[in-house]
C-alpha cells in the first residue's frame, strides 16, 4: 500500500504562510535599518522599501529551499529597491524644486544628535552608489566582504576596493568623528 | 595612512550615530500589519480576473471573425435597349462617300456655295 506524501495545496499555503512569517520575523529589524541607512534616514522610505522587498520575498519563496540563499536574494532586491527609491525621490525632489515649494523634514526626530545625523547622510549622498552600499552593508550592517560582494553581486576585491575609497572619502568629510583626530 | 582599528572605530561612531530608531514591538506589529495588508491586496481574486478574461474573449472574437461579406455587385443598366453607336463595325467610308464632295464638305459648304453664286450672278448682270 502506498503512502500519500505530496502535501495538498492547503497545506502547500499553510508551510509558505509559516515560511514567510519566519522569514520577516528574522530578517525585519535588519531589512529596516539597511533600507533607512541607504536611504539617508528616511524612515517612511525604508518601511515601505522593506515591505516592497518582503513582498517580492514571498512571491519568490517556492522558488527558494535554503533560506540562506532566499537571505541572499531578499538583501540583493532590498538594496536595489533602495536605489530606485534615490532614484525616483531625485526626481520627485527635482520637479517640486523646480515648482519652488518647501522640501520636507525627510526624517524622525527622534534621534539623539539629528545634526550629526545629517551630517553623515550628506556625507554618504558624496559616495558613489557602489561605495554608499558596500560602506552600508559592511561598516554599518555587519555584512562580510564576502557576503557583501554576493549581496551586491560584485568580485570581494572590488568590494575591498569601493570599501578603501569610502572611508578615506568619509573621514575627510567627517574628520571630527575620525579616532587619529582625538589622539592629536 | 590610517590603521584597521581606526577605520573600525571611525565606523563603529558613524554606525552610532547613524542608526534607525529602535524596532520596538508596537513598530514591528504595526510593520507587519502593513506588510499583511499589501499581500493581500496583491493577491488575485477571481472577480478581478473576469473582466480581464471578458476583454481577452472580445479581442479573440475580432481577430478570429470571419471577414464582412462584400456588398453585392448589381449590374447597372445603361442604355440596354438602345442602339450603341460604337456597336457595330464602321470604317471611314461608313461617314462619308469619296465620290460624294459634298459629303467630304463642311456642312455650311452649300450655304457658302448659293452665296458665292448669288454673288457671281450679281456680278455678271449688269
Amino acid at each position: 500500500m502506498m503512502t500519500q506524501n505530496v502535501l495538498s495545496a492547503d497545506e502547500v499555503l499553510a508551510d509558505r504562510e509559516a515560511r514567510f512569517r519566519a522569514f520577516v520575523e528574522s530578517h525585519r529589524a535588519r531589512a529596516v535599518s539597511l533600507a533607512w541607512r541607504l536611504l539617508g534616514g528616511d524612515d517612511a522610505a525604508a518601511e515601505d522599501v522593506a515591505q516592497q522587498a518582503f513582498l517580492r520575498a514571498w512571491r519568490a519563496l517556492p522558488r527558494f529551499r535554503e533560506d540562506a540563499a532566499l537571505s541572499t536574494w531578499f538583501f540583493r532586491i532590498l538594496v536595489r529597491q533602495a536605489a530606485a527609491h534615490r532614484r525616483w525621490r531625485f526626481g520627485f525632489w527635482r520637479k517640486r524644486d523646480a515648482l519652488g515649494r518647501e522640501p520636507r523634514a525627510e526624517a524622525s526626530d527622534v534621534h539623539a544628535d539629528e545634526g550629526l545625523r545629517r551630517r553623515i547622510a550628506a556625507a554618504l549622498e558624496t559616495l558613489s552608489r557602489g561605495q554608499r552600499e558596500v560602506f552600508v552593508l559592511v561598516h554599518l550592517e555587519g555584512f562580510t566582504v564576502t557576503e557583501a560582494a554576493e549581496v551586491l553581486e560584485l568580485a570581494p576585491g572590488t568590494v575591498k576596493s569601493h570599501l578603501h575609497r569610502a572611508l578615506a572619502a568619509l573621514r575627510a568629510e567627517l574628520s571630527d568623528l575620525d579616532p587619529t583626530g582625538d589622539e592629536t | 595612512m590610517s590603521a584597521p582599528d581606526d577605520d573600525r572605530r571611525f565606523s563603529e561612531r558613524v554606525a552610532a550615530a547613524f542608526a534607525p530608531p529602535p524596532m520596538t514591538p508596537d513598530r514591528a506589529a504595526a510593520f507587519d500589519r502593513a506588510l499583511e495588508g499589501r499581500r493581500r491586496r496583491r493577491r488575485p481574486a477571481w472577480p478581478m480576473l473576469v473582466p480581464a478574461l471578458a476583454g481577452a474573449a472580445a479581442a479573440l472574437w475580432f481577430a478570429l471573425r470571419p471577414a464582412p461579406a462584400p456588398p453585392p455587385v448589381t449590374p447597372v443598366a445603361v442604355a440596354a435597349a438602345d442602339d450603341w453607336p460604337l456597336d457595330e463595325p464602321f470604317f471611314e467610308d461608313d461617314l462619308f462617300d469619296e465620290t460624294d464632295d459634298a459629303a467630304a464638305l463642311p456642312p455650311d459648304y452649300l450655304a457658302l456655295a448659293m452665296a458665292a453664286e448669288l454673288e457671281a450672278d450679281t456680278e455678271e448682270t449688269p
